[in-house]
């Protein structure tokens, strides 16, 4: 059943005739029993999640193009001890597990799902937090119960500091899209430590309207972050670049119920807010610092007890944890156009013909994970005339007849299948 | 057997006759070929080297008729894209030559039909690729045979030659065809046996 729904979801969403936006579109419900998920991974292409089960001490594999578990990952060198959270690096060839219970790093390759090893630090104490660093040299882990940050090589998996941070009970970390800054949330002090990645150091704390900070996210621009405020039901806004709070999001319709996960799209839109108690998800405008509204549940609600929201590479969709044994699927929105689509008619002549052809430039969409893209000449997105890999980023359509206009529509197209909204251009050949 | 010697007879005595005034000059000759149109131009970078040979006998006194085949062949690209792309072309020239007798050798003008062969290659996979047709232009020449001794001679010479091949009638689709314009200038020089009495 669910196959056929997810087979529905990728032709409907292929041919641009978008699902609501901010509704549930479909669930994951073959987790293993008492899987419980503490968190959700997914990997930098977005084809794979990486589902870590505390209880059980597995790690799900999600197959995101049919949204069905197909298995875990293999365990030979029991290197899986009740993982908490889990980090891919950016080139997507390793995974870190953040084995909270156990006191290291469990090491996994993502090619054959299979562990390969741990990583011991004294300073791993309940780690329960990675970020890595976007060149993927190194990872930042935070301890559920030691005050320190702890830097890891990640090409010799090798401790290379632990960075003493100004607060206790670190819990979540996160860092700039640009890798030169972390933030830390304090859950017990209410605080955030400020981490400069470059030279290793704690550079101060942020204190402000936190109470019992547990997630927090940065804008793609680097400019804002949000903290989830779990005990007070509210989420602070950071001006990033001044280490400073500047507020509180304005929620006119009091629908922060224990903040506990925030995610941001990719395009640094909108922010999703996942109420534990209130079993919804807020949607903050990022630009207002507002909440326009929460997401629908269908019936029956899926939506229940969340804990944990993550956002697909190319912002379609969103993957919302719940304390059940299911994974809700909220629709977002068609992913963004490729930007800057242009076209220019061109002739090839020869002494004895001519050959006309319009050659078509795009850039890439401002989210992740195109794979292709597809190139079609009518809006209804049925004529296709060819299919580009992701670093092609023109298409050039020859043979083309003389003083005739031709419409492109350029789609970006994901590894799973998902498809952009489409870029339109027009060019009248010569 | 009597008929038959009369015959005979009569062939000697008009071919002696012949023979009496006879003059021709066989030659072969290089040139550079200066193409006039502008695509040429553009896609052959001004031409090259045009290579061939020519007959050229006495009719009637001072007029001569003459025989010529050249080559040419030139490799290039096409503006702008850089498709490669290669032209061989065969042309072929027969028509009249006056000579003006001077201490030195000859002055001569010519002019002439000039059959040509042209065959196109395109390297794209997105146009025909080979073309190939006959068409028809004419030659004017100018030049001077310079006689170096009793047999030999130097030519050195400047023609020009016009002709379109014109391939709009054909069903070349997905591509455009065009008129293929290939006139130019040639200049060069020539070496040959004269045999005159």
């Amino acid at each position: 059943m669910f196959k056929a729904y997810a087979l529905l979801f990728f032709v409907v969403s292929f041919q641009g005739t978008a699902y609501v936006p901010n509704t549930i579109i479909g669930t994951i419900t073959n987790l293993p029993a008492n899987t419980r998920p503490s968190s959700l991974t997914i990997s930098p292409e977005g084809t794979t999640m990486y589902v870590p089960s505390y209880s059980n001490s597995t790690v799900g594999i999600v197959d995101m193009a049919t949204n069905v578990v197909t298995g875990l990952v293999s365990n030979p060198n029991h290197a899986i001890q009740s993982p908490w959270f889990i980090a891919i690096n950016p080139s997507g060839t390793t995974g870190y597990i953040c084995n909270v219970g156990h006191n290291n790093i469990g090491i996994f390759d993502t090619a054959t799902q299979a562990t390969l090893g741990q990583i011991f630090h004294p300073a791993l104490q309940n780690p329960w937090s990675m970020v890595i660093t976007p060149n993927g040299q190194q990872a930042l882990v935070t301890s559920q119960s030691f005050p320190y940050v702890t830097v890891i090589n990640l090409q010799t998996n090798i401790v290379l500091t632990a960075i003493r941070l100004g607060g206790t009970g670190p819990f979540t970390i996160a860092m700039t899209a640009d890798g030169t800054k972390a933030y830390v949330a304090h859950f017990a002090d209410d605080s955030l430590s400020i981490i400069d990645v470059t030279s290793k150091t704690n550079t101060g704390t942020i204190t402000g309207t936190f109470s019992g900070p547990i997630a927090l996210a940065f804008t793609p621009q680097n400019t804002k972050a949000y903290v989830c405020n779990s005990d007070n039901n509210t989420v602070s806004i950071i001006d990033v670049r001044a280490n400073k709070v500047i507020g509180l999001v304005n929620d006119p319709q009091a629908t922060f119920s224990a903040p506990s996960s925030v995610a941001i799209t990719p395009d640094g839109k909108t922010a999703y807010i996942v109420n534990n108690t209130g079993n919804s998800i807020s949607i903050v405008e990022v630009a207002t610092d507002t909440v326009t509204g929460t997401v629908t549940d269908t019936t029956p609600p899926t939506i229940t007890r969340p804990r944990y929201i993550a956002i697909t590479p190319n912002g379609e969709l969103g993957y919302i944890m719940n304390g059940t044994n299911v994974i809700s699927i909220l629709f977002i929105a068609m992913s963004p156009a490729p930007i800057n689509a242009q076209g220019v008619a061109a002739k090839n002549v020869f002494l004895t013909q001519t050959e006309r052809f319009n050659r078509i430039t795009w850039e890439a969409p401002p989210t992740s994970g195109t794979t292709q893209y597809k190139i079609y000449r009518n809006a209804q997105l049925t004529q296709l005339a060819a299919t580009v890999s992701a670093n092609r980023l023109q298409y050039i359509d020859h043979n083309r007849q003389p003083k005739t206009t031709y419409n492109y529509y350029i789609v970006a197209v994901d590894s799973v299948g998902n498809a952009s909204l489409p870029a339109h251009v027009s060019v009248v050949s010569c | 057997m009597l008929h038959l010697l009369q015959k005979t007879l009569l062939v000697a005595v008009f071919v002696h006759h012949s023979m009496h005034a006879y003059d021709f000059l066989l030659e072969g000759k290089a040139a550079y070929f200066l193409p006039t149109g502008d695509l040429f131009k553009k896609i052959y970078h001004n031409g090259g080297g045009i290579y061939g040979s020519e007959f050229t006998a006495r009719i009637w006194r001072q007029l001569y008729g003459f025989a010529s085949a050249d080559f040419f062949s030139k490799q290039g690209f096409s503006p702008i894209v850089l498709t490669p792309t290669t032209v061989h072309m065969q042309q072929i020239g027969i028509g009249l030559k006056y000579l003006h007798d001077c201490s030195w050798g000859d002055l001569y003008l010519g002019l002439g039909a000039l059959p040509t062969h042209i065959k196109t290659i395109d390297c794209s996979p997105y146009v025909v690729r080979k073309h190939t047709k006959w068409g028809c232009g004419g030659v004017l020449k100018a030049g001077i045979y310079v006689n170096l001794c009793e047999y030999l001679f130097l030519d050195l010479f400047l023609d020009y030659s016009f002709a379109t091949i014109s391939f709009c009638s054909r069903k070349t689709v997905p591509t455009i065809p065009h008129d293929a314009h290939v006139s130019g200038c040639w200049f060069g020089a020539g070496f040959g046996f004269r045999f005159s009495n």
